[in-house]
């Protein structure tokens, strides 16, 4: 994609208001992850055993857990979580299904009918299925959690690229290039791939929501990340115990997750109603 | 017999070829779930045992698993058990697994079914609706919803509604199937897995629609001077089933599939998600292939349901033109 199409795409994104909500929300949610440390007003992990189960109050603008640990604080350091994984494993899927995908459709022939039934297996199976699946045998951790979204949001990918790559295989300019003596890799990465940027942005948006949604539903089962560590979900689940004396612990850590979703849903959706006029115009 | 064969030999042909691909991908999935025993951490037999066990009691065990095998002859053993409905007995309650999975499935299947009729019945009439009235107050509201509802994560839904419903207004159980299971019981869990997928599918709805009112013959309709009401679900409606079942069918099949694990952990459900959670939790590797497994063929399977009656809806397929 050109300089000058992003400039366009920026632009158009100031100009719609849906997608135009969406990227505030979504700068919100980066500045708290990245500023945590510095806006979070308590450490996460501190108790407070005298003040636990608190309402909502000045000191603690949205109360206290059964430990009297702050849920602003747990919460702002959540959200650093669910951005940190959802980033992470959106980035490793469109990796993995771009990589899949192409070879797939530059090999052709068995890589290709092995590669594309094992991108039909997983797609024909829900994500939480296989995510569980996969992270019974892996065990808990942060990496493990990546790993498993990115292998199981991947397909998307490898189906996109893979038809690009068969659109454009015969084409002249790739031949052209193929005539040059460009390498593989090369031809692919600089010529058959730009093609498809635009989708790629687009359900690399919706993956990136999918992605954190799955890890918060993972948390909240208990599967996720390790028991310390306060995600969004395991905070929802944790609130669950006293949810008729406290319910604002709930409450207040869904709503977090409600928010990076919407922001980035908005986006991506913008994006989509956006790339769809450049990508038909191209 | 020879008439119905003959009759619907593409339908048929089409069933058959639906059916193997599914064995396929099942068979696929089985020799994945299959393999991921032998990549976990740990050997499942040592963390059965615990701590104190003889290097005879440990080979004994291994034996009585079969895991001393070679591995191909082990998978082999695999599926021929699997295909027999014999799966062995749980690591950790020791009770015959396909005995829990027969008392469990039925109540996912109750669940999802419920989920699937709730969707169609809401999410057809609200997409033609916002068709109807294409960027007007309603649609743009039904569009903002939707996309306010998708956002809401499925566990957090259903816990603000059991919130409101069974703990404020105590109108609901919050929990349970009920003894004997009864309609209040099920009414919670059905919004709260259905809500996602009738936003998907108003919106579905609503797009294959207005596509389908761009169309010649629908001009016809309205030249010939047809009620916008007939238009709609005489014509354009009729037209766009085949797509929007299809589609409904897959999408529906795979939210609920996996939203059920959840779902029926906040609302206590005896069903197949429940039991893959809690055997996962044990570390029950025997448990958790299987209940993997079983939902896999359970997602294969409606999928390849849903095709069929759209392909019979569809005269296009049902003539074997597609």
């Amino acid at each position: 994609m050109q300089n000058s199409e992003l400039r366009d795409i920026l632009k158009q994104i100031r100009r719609k208001k849906t997608a135009l909500v969406g990227a505030i929300f979504f700068l919100v949610v980066i500045f708290i992850a990245i500023l945590a440390p510095l806006i979070s007003p308590y450490n996460p992990l501190e108790m407070h055993l005298t003040d636990s189960l608190l309402s909502p109050n000045q000191q603690y603008l949205l109360g206290t857990d059964q430990f009297g640990r702050d849920i602003l604080s747990r919460i702002i350091y959540g959200v650093q979580i669910s951005l940190y994984v959802g980033v992470l494993s959106a980035l490793g899927s469109v990796g993995v299904g771009v990589f899949l995908g192409m070879t797939a459709g530059f090999y052709g022939g068995k890589v290709d009918n092995i590669v594309m039934r094992l991108v039909d297996t997983v797609m024909a199976i829900p994500l939480m299925l296989i995510a569980i699946g996969l992270l019974a045998f892996l065990g808990p951790g942060v990496d493990k959690i990546i790993l498993v979204i990115a292998i199981s949001t991947s397909p998307p990918f490898a189906r996109i690229v893979r038809g690009a790559v068969l659109r454009t295989k015969s084409s002249d300019y790739v031949l052209a290039a193929k005539g040059l003596g460009l390498s593989d890799t090369r031809i692919m990465v600089r010529h058959i791939l730009p093609n498809v940027i635009g989708p790629i942005l687009v359900l690399g948006t919706l993956t990136l929501g999918a992605a954190i949604m799955v890890e918060a539903g993972l948390s909240f089962l208990g599967l996720g990340v390790g028991q310390a560590t306060p995600t969004l979900g395991r905070l929802v689940s944790e609130g669950r115990d006293f949810f008729r004396v406290a319910p604002y612990l709930v409450l207040f850590s869904g709503l977090a997750i409600a928010f990076i979703i919407m922001g980035i849903n908005l986006l991506g959706d913008g994006l989509r109603d956006i790339l769809d006029p450049i990508l038909k115009k191209s | 017999m020879k008439n119905f064969l003959s009759d619907n030999r593409a339908i048929i042909t089409y069933i058959i070829k639906r059916l193997l691909i599914g064995v396929l991908v099942v068979l696929f999935a089985s020799l994945i779930t299959f393999s991921l025993i032998h990549l976990a951490p740990g050997d499942p037999i040592t963390e059965m045992l615990g701590v104190n066990y003889t290097p005879e009691l440990y080979a004994q065990w291994r034996a009585y698993y079969g895991l001393d095998l070679p591995i191909p002859v082990q998978y082999v053993n695999f599926i021929s058990r699997a295909i027999t409905l014999d799966f062995g007995t749980s690591l950790t309650t020791g009770e015959l697994i396909s005995k829990m999975i027969l008392t469990r499935l039925p109540a996912t299947l109750t669940l999802g079914i419920a989920a699937v009729i709730l969707t169609v019945v809401v999410a057809i009439p609200l997409g033609v609706l916002t068709a109807l009235k294409a960027n007007s107050f309603f649609d743009n509201f039904s569009r903002i919803t939707s996309l306010g509802v998708l956002s809401l994560p499925n566990f957090w839904w259903a816990l603000l509604l059991v919130y409101v419903f069974s703990i404020g207004l105590k109108l609901l159980p919050v929990q349970g199937m009920g003894m004997p299971p009864d309609i209040a019981h099920l009414i919670l869990p059905t919004i709260a897995l259905a809500s996602a997928q009738i936003a998907v599918t108003s919106r579905l709805v609503r797009a294959v629609m207005l596509e389908e009112l761009t169309k010649d013959y629908i001009r016809t309709a309205r030249a010939k001077g047809l009620s916008e009401r007939t238009v709609m679900f005489k014509h354009a409606l009729r037209n766009a089933l085949p797509t929007i079942i299809t589609d409904i069918g897959h999408r529906a099949v795979m939210t609920i599939v996996g939203g059920a694990v959840i779902i029926e952990v906040v609302f206590s459900w005896p069903g197949m998600g429940r039991l893959m959670i809690t055997s996962f939790l044990d570390l029950d590797y025997p448990l958790i292939q299987i209940t993997i497994l079983i939902m896999a063929v359970v997602a294969v399977l409606s999928n390849i349901i849903w095709d069929v009656a759209a392909a019979m809806l569809d005269p296009r397929i049902r003539k074997g033109m597609m």
